[in-house]
């Protein structure tokens, strides 16, 4: 079934400096929806604005339908923040449980976490942990998955799998990403927006990133 | 307890002849328990950052009830809550991160400290009104 993620009107400012003024973003299923910004222009506090964690004005509606906090209907969204959140003393048996996801298919499609499954999350590397709330996030049952900086500790081998993995799910849902790696991202999304003094630009081609001033292609 | 019941609930559809609404009704009722189990075993995680700290500090306060009677209880009680309040900052500061894992399973940061601090509260009053009248 197709789902659609908008997100327009939204307000930030910190201080009298104003961070987000015209946004506007649309993420559906079967579409992985990429943004771009420097730092500072307010890619993370977008997502926590969307996902409800950060209050703003705003407007997030989900198949026509608002919600303003999303955060508590996982059903709809879920968020992967750009730091580890799943407590170390954690084991990969019980945050496979929580998330009711089945530990063998991943350690299929991870053939290094074969061995790990009553290991605790906080034992693992920096990528392996990472790959774990990647999994975790996108697989579990929501129609849309918000992702930041997911590509961040992972080494080019698991980035790779990551890519490949985000290309296959999209077909179930819709995903929403922003990470510094911009030449994966621009690899696997269907749309790119970039986020330049408070507003979204719609990329139409990769030229357009240079012309913004983000990056050198 | 709750994943026994959650059991046999599933396992009496195999025993009885029920109709396909009652058999939607029983699954619905297993998937509520399995739920609330689930939240529960979330909440309790959460609650094991502090449970240590917090237990040891209404230990102490029940021993000073045990000892010298009910006349410092306010001040205990008040104490009590101050701890719970540093603990709370504690927590906000140092774990801020991992309330998005509890988000994702569909628990909230007001769910979660709504309920460890209304348990913590109810066990320190339960445990030292109990001192005072076993003494």
């Amino acid at each position: 079934m197709m789902h659609k993620l908008e997100a327009d009107s939204i307000q930030l400012q910190f201080g009298g400096r104003r961070i987000l003024t015209d946004i506007y973003l649309k993420c559906e299923t079967g579409k992985i929806t990429g943004l771009l910004g420097r730092n500072g222009q307010g890619k993370s506090c977008l997502m926590q604005i969307i996902y409800g964690s950060l209050p703003g004005q705003k407007s997030v509606r989900f198949d026509n339908q608002v919600h303003f906090e999303a955060f508590k209907r996982p059903d709809l969204l879920l968020y992967l923040p750009q730091f580890n959140f799943i407590p170390a003393s954690l084991s990969l048996k019980r945050i496979f449980q929580d998330f009711e996801l089945d530990y063998a298919a991943f350690a299929q499609r991870f053939t290094e976490f074969a061995s790990y499954y009553k290991t605790q999350i906080g034992s693992l590397s920096g990528g392996g942990r990472r790959l774990v709330e990647i999994y975790v996030v996108v697989k579990s049952e929501s129609q849309f998955a918000m992702l930041d900086e997911p590509f961040t500790h992972l080494n080019p081998v698991q980035v790779e799998k990551v890519k490949e993995f985000l290309r296959e799910e999209k077909s179930n849902k819709g995903l929403f990403i922003t990470d510094h790696m911009f030449r994966h991202v621009l690899e696997i999304c269907d749309t790119i927006n970039l986020l330049v003094n408070g507003k979204t630009h719609l990329v139409n081609s990769p030229e357009d990133i240079e012309t913004f001033g983000y990056a050198r292609l | 307890m709750i994943k026994i019941i959650i059991f046999h609930t599933i396992s009496s559809l195999n025993h009885q002849q029920l109709t396909g609404q009652d058999i939607n009704t029983r699954k619905h009722q297993a998937a509520i328990l399995m739920q609330l189990f689930k939240t529960i075993r979330l909440i309790w995680t959460f609650y094991r950052n502090f449970v240590f700290v917090s237990l040891l500090i209404t230990m102490s306060c029940v021993k000073v009830i045990w000892e010298t009677g009910f006349n410092w209880f306010g001040l205990l009680f008040w104490g009590k809550l101050a701890t719970l309040g540093l603990l709370f900052y504690f927590i906000n500061s140092y774990k801020h991160q991992e309330y998005y894992y509890y988000q994702n399973l569909g628990v909230s940061k007001v769910r979660l400290w709504g309920s460890t601090l209304l348990f913590d509260s109810c066990l320190f009053i339960f445990l030292t009104v109990l001192a005072y009248k076993l003494k």
